[in-house]
């Protein structure tokens, strides 16, 4: 059964599918977040509606970019043999 | 000392000494048997109503050392501690030398006794034993790589320690007392030192260098103990001693950040998951920094959970190498065929350190947020959030993705897919990884099964629908960022400089100046002993040489060539003529009668007498 | 006076067993022989200072087991021995690297076999002697009477250039030694005509006296211990010398430099030490960063242990003159542990340097695979040496650091460093020598440790474990004395009867 279940999400055969379900899941989350009642915010952008998802795509494109721009602008990566003599 | 409580460390530090002379099953059925006991024991003191005590308390060259201390907080990171290491040995079954098993029993010991410890000179010495006993994990992979990161890992935990030790010296020095507890005097030189001492241990940037640098090239089944042990005692620790300390909180946000910044840039597949210990020890470090009862039962809560979920996605990427012999990103994909079930598990620990709801984290790591909620701290709510995502972008997206899936494998790679049905690791790794698979989601699902060991009071709620929508929202739209700019995440064959560039091409500075200038300097001092002192010394040795010679010898042979000349000359007298003789002795007679009547008239006859 | 005098003479048994075994010796001519009966001499001995330290008693810091003869009565010179908490220990160590260095020579000395051991059991009678001794007239002919022996066995048995490091040797001690007995001298008048150190000890002297003789004394002594800047002949003294000829330098010898401080300088001349104290300390921790930072550079496996005595030697000095009664002990319990760990660690260089041939440390590698045993004792007087919780170093480097810190933080934190810097040479000593793969092929052949070699490692391993973990049979041993010494030491102003 579990092989099942993983050739299901790495086949590319299912790829369209695996989309589908995936952007179903987002919508429903996002519905879903909009209609619960929330508690006392401690912040202002909390009362946001779809605050927290946008901020879960902000912050991935945050991460990637700024630790690319670390990497490559600044000298962080280096090749492999870097420290052999 | 009370005598009606036993040191669970003991256990595995005397146990270890019997494992070299054990085989096969029976050193297998041991290895199960030493944590199987060492929890159960653990578990019976979770029901001892005692609410807190100190046993193994005796004097050492007047110093008060407690070997047991007890109450909540080491008892739950005793509980946790016993079960990986009982999950550790279950993965480590199948190895057939003995000395990882013997390093990591003194490990796992070495650290209880950390966790029971009751005054700073008892955690000393075990977590210098600690520093040691990991070492050996990281040496037990042999081949230059991993021995050049052990002598690395081994100098970075001996300063560390000796920074501690200084700490607890000068500490010891102005209070008069070593008990382990909350370090009063902001400020302060001791406070200073032992704090560093600790974070050191902890990974804090900027001494995280080591975790990164050893933990990839330490052996497979050691890396799993190695995830588990030395950065919780460091939390344990400051838990202990710094709880409310307000640069933690700095700290522990920019470490939870730094963390999931590197493991961007990462190509080894363990490299990244030790850069996630970074980040994710920045939580509790963090969480002990706010020090409200919420903060640091966070902080305790998430140390638990971190050591179940971290240990697995170790042991899965570590059933990954195994079974591949390959490490870096670059070669890995493809295997979601022929090892499902490893995916399987390693999927379970990826959702639990991204938090997803029904799993650990969500009711460990939110604590710490909400912490940071109701302080308010608004830059530390949104970094820690941050690191969040960040974190489920590698462990829960990336990693999984680029190990088991993706097409840029390496051609050997590919063959080994080809080839193999199902390349599965050995059944002890998989039991070993569903045991933890387990707790995670138990704890997930029951979350009051831990609270109730925290040691404070819980009053937080974790499903709340406004929390659950709010975590999903922001888990699935990272993922749905991951989709996007998958090609922004390719793995390169490259490394990444950390901290450690200043003590690895510092050492070479260091090196130089001790071969150079003071090697130096120290030939020209000896040498001058030969050019200057010595040459004097001759010169004076041949000065006194010549006045022997000369003057002394001299005189001696003027003296001898003398008494020679005078023989020579008397030898002439004797002529052999009668009359001379006669004429002689006469002469003789004469003079000495008038000497005899000179000194006779001298004597006697002299005025005054 | 309530010290036990016991009827037998322990002490000068003790002192002259060795010497008359030497005499013994000169009649024998079978090699066999001659290694059997010096190793015997040298088991008696340690048995006996064994059987001091049981029946000394601890609670009195009275010297102990006293022979007071008059000797040259128109000087008041007396032979006058005695035992007290500080230098019991240091009986005990010189038997014990005697019987050491007798098991190391026994296959290293392949010429003049008898000559060698003679002169080990002379240098262990005038060791002994100095450390026993109560009349600085006596104590200065024992210290004195060292040289030529230590000289002999550096110049004859040494290695290729071991002439010039024997010279080297004993020109620098020499001169040492002349400023030390015109110290003697000046305080001889100045306590009243007399060598009797205890009452040498109770007087009281005028500043500027005090501040030449301890001058004079810090001369001798520095150069022995050896102190930065007199420590130029250690290197080359150690390199060139046999074995067991390294075992006894870095064992007891450099010991009795300190030991000078401990029982002269410090009781004797209160004032001037704490004037110097400062500059001795400064030396101190100039010594263990220098000493380290050399250890790093080196190649060559005894030099590199040769620097390292120096660096630990100045934690020893730095906790003499901190005037704390820990520190004290520590410095005094450091010295033993040094005795033991670097007796160990040249013991282990000389068994490979016979197996091998060569001691540069590139030609090695890869050890632990073909020596195990050899490699794991190694590597437990490594960890010693790197003071290591759990060995006997660790104890003692404890105590001086706990005891410093309370007055001199940044001496102690450069100290600190200084335990940094030896944790990196010892490693990677260690690593280059042991780990790795094997780098000469050469090596294949050799042979683990066998018995014999086993018994000079063991007991030398039981005491660094044993220190490590219980040292309080050691510390109570000298307590007592210690205190009194530091009263001693500490006084402003005035005599203070013994």
């Amino acid at each position: 059964m579990i092989s099942k279940l993983m050739r299901f999400i790495g086949d590319p055969t299912y790829t369209r599918r695996r989309w589908q379900l995936f952007i179903a899941a987002l919508v429903l989350t996002v519905a879903a977040d909009l209609l619960v009642t929330k508690g006392p915010a401690a912040f202002f952008w909390q009362h946001l509606p779809g605050w927290n998802a946008l901020f879960g795509l902000v912050s991935c494109l945050l991460i990637i970019f700024i630790s690319k721009f670390l990497g490559y602008r600044c000298g962080l990566m280096r090749e492999e043999d870097y420290y052999d003599e | 000392m009370t005598s009606d409580w036993l040191h669970p460390g003991l256990l595995y530090i005397l146990g270890a000494a019997l494992i070299p002379f054990l085989r096969n099953r029976v050193r297998q059925v041991y290895l199960l048997l030493i944590p199987l006991l060492a929890l159960l024991y653990v578990v019976s003191m979770l029901f001892d109503s005692q609410p807190g005590s100190s046993h193994w308390q005796f004097q050492f060259i007047g110093l008060d050392l407690i070997l047991g201390r007890v109450d909540k907080l080491s008892t739950l990171f005793a509980l946790v501690f016993t079960t990986m290491s009982l999950i550790g040995s279950i993965y480590s079954l199948h190895l057939r030398a003995t000395g990882e098993h013997v390093a990591a029993y003194l490990y796992v010991g070495s650290a209880l006794g950390v966790v029971f410890a009751g005054d700073f000179f008892t955690l000393f010495i075990f977590w210098e034993i600690m520093a040691f006993a990991s070492a050996y994990l990281v040496f037990a992979q042999r081949g230059e790589p991993a021995r050049a990161a052990g002598v690395r890992y081994l100098l970075v935990h001996i300063s560390g320690g000796l920074c501690l030790l200084a700490g607890i010296v000068i500490h010891y020095a102005q209070t008069g007392s070593s008990v382990f507890g909350p370090i009063v005097n902001s400020g302060g030189l001791a406070f200073a030192l032992i704090l560093v001492g600790f974070i050191l241990n902890a990974a804090v940037p900027p001494f995280n260098a080591w975790l990164t640098d050893a933990y990839p090239e330490a052996t497979v089944t050691g890396a799993v103990f190695m995830s588990a042990f030395t950065t919780k005692t460091a939390v344990y620790v400051l838990l202990r001693s710094y709880p409310g300390t307000d640069v933690l909180v700095w700290l522990g946000t920019a470490m939870a950040v730094y963390g999931v910044v590197y493991a961007v840039l990462e190509n080894d597949c363990r490299r990244l998951l030790a850069y996630h210990i970074v980040s994710q020890v920045g939580y509790m470090v963090a969480g002990v920094g706010l020090g409200t009862a919420l903060a640091l039962n966070g902080a305790s809560a998430h140390a638990f959970a971190h050591i179940l979920y971290k240990g697995l996605l170790f042991m899965g990427a570590g059933a990954v190498i195994y079974m591949t012999g390959r490490r870096k990103l670059t070669e890995l994909g493809g295997l979601y065929k022929v090892m499902p079930l490893t995916l399987t598990l390693y999927m379970i620990g990826a959702v639990s350190i991204s938090a997803f709801p029904l799993f650990s984290g969500f009711v460990s790591k939110s604590m710490v947020v909400a912490a940071a909620e109701h302080d308010p701290r608004a830059w530390v709510f949104l970094l820690l959030t941050l690191a969040s995502a960040g974190t489920f972008l590698h462990t829960g997206l990336k990693l999984p993705y680029y190990m088991f899936f993706g097409n840029n494998h390496s051609v050997s790679t590919e063959r080994i897919i080809k080839t193999a049905q199902s390349l599965e690791p050995p059944i002890n790794m998989l039991v070993a990884m569903a045991i933890a698979a387990l707790l995670c989601i138990g704890i997930g699902v029951f979350p009051n099964l831990l609270y109730t060991l925290l040691p404070y009071p819980v009053d937080f709620e974790p499903y709340t629908p406004a929390h659950i929508t709010g975590s999903l929202s922001i888990l699935l739209f990272t993922a749905l960022g991951f989709f996007l700019f998958l090609k922004h995440l390719d793995p390169e064959q490259t490394i990444s400089l950390d901290t450690d560039w200043f003590y690895r091409k510092g050492s070479r500075i260091i090196m130089w100046l001790a071969n150079n200038p003071i090697a130096r300097y120290e030939a020209v001092v000896s040498e001058l002993v030969n050019t200057t002192i010595l040459r004097f010394l001759h010169t004076c040795a041949a000065l006194g040489l010549w006045i022997d010679i000369r003057i002394i010898d001299g005189i001696v042979n003027g003296l001898a060539h003398t008494v020679l000349r005078c023989g020579e000359k008397l030898r002439h007298m004797e002529t052999g003529v009668l009359s001379h003789y006669a004429l002689g002795m006469a002469l003789g007679i004469v003079l000495s009668a008038v000497l005899y009547a000179a000194i006779g008239f001298g004597l006697g006859f002299g005025p005054g007498n | 006076m309530n010290a036990p005098i016991l009827s037998i003479p322990i002490l000068s048994i003790i002192i002259f067993l060795p010497l008359i075994g030497a005499f013994a010796l000169l009649f024998i001519k079978d090699e066999s022989w001659i290694k059997w009966l010096t190793l015997v001499v040298c088991a008696i001995d340690l048995l006996l200072s064994i059987q001091l330290m049981n029946s000394f008693d601890t609670s009195t810091y009275v010297m102990q087991f006293q022979e007071i003869h008059t000797w040259i009565p128109a000087f008041n010179i007396r032979y006058a021995l005695g035992v007290d908490g500080i230098n019991i220990l240091f009986v005990f160590l010189t038997t014990l690297v005697g019987w050491v260095c007798v098991l190391a020579s026994w296959q290293a000395i392949k010429h003049r076999l008898k000559e060698f051991m003679i002169a080990l059991l002379t240098i262990q009678t005038t060791m002994l002697g100095v450390f026993c001794a109560l009349d600085l007239f006596l104590f200065f002919i024992f210290w004195e009477a060292m040289l030529i022996p230590m000289f002999l066995i550096i110049g004859v048995w040494g290695g290729e250039h071991r002439v010039y490091a024997a010279f080297k040797f004993f020109l620098y001690t020499l001169a040492g030694s002349v400023l030390f007995l015109i110290g003697i001298i000046v305080l001889y008048f100045a306590g009243g005509k007399t060598f009797d150190m205890l009452a040498l000890m109770e007087r009281s002297y005028p500043f500027q006296i005090q501040v030449w003789v301890f001058l004079a004394f810090f001369v001798g002594f520095a150069i022995k211990v050896p102190m930065f800047p007199f420590h130029t002949w250690l290197p080359d003294a150690h390199v060139q010398a046999p074995t067991a000829g390294s075992i006894l330098l870095a064992g007891v010898l450099l010991k009795m430099g300190a030991y000078g401080f401990l029982r002269l300088s410090l009781p004797m001349l209160p004032q001037a030490s704490q004037y110097f104290a400062e500059m001795i300390l400064l030396l101190s921790v100039i010594a263990i960063i220098y000493g380290g930072c050399l250890a790093l550079a080196q190649d060559d496996l005894k030099k590199l242990v040769a620097y390292s005595s120096i660096s630990h030697m100045g934690v020893v000095t730095l906790g003499l003159f901190v005037f704390n009664i820990k520190a004290l002990e520590g410095g005094i319990l450091q010295m033993f542990n040094h005795g033991i760990t670097t007796s160990a660690l040249f013991l282990f260089v000389g068994l490979i340097y016979e197996r091998t041939h060569t001691r540069s440390i590139d030609d090695y590698g890869g050890l632990m695979k073909l020596i195990p045993i050899y490699t794991t004792f190694f590597a437990l007087f490594t960890l010693a040496s790197m003071a290591l919780p759990g060995t006997n170093s660790f104890i003692g480097e404890l105590l001086v650091l706990a005891g410093a810190f309370t007055d001199y933080k940044v001496y102690a934190a450069l100290a600190v460093i200084g335990a940094m810097l030896s944790a990196a040479y010892l490693l990677s000593m260690f690593r280059r020598v042991a780990l790795g793969t094997i780098t000469n092929s050469a090596l294949t052949e050799i042979e683990d440790v066998n018995a014999r070699e086993l018994l000079a490692i063991i007991p030398l391993a039981v005491f660094v474990i044993w220190i490590g973990l219980y040292p309080m049979p050691f510390i109570d041993l000298m307590h007592v004395s210690v205190e009194h010494l530091l009263q001693q030491a500490s006084r402003v102003q005035g005599a203070v009867p013994y």
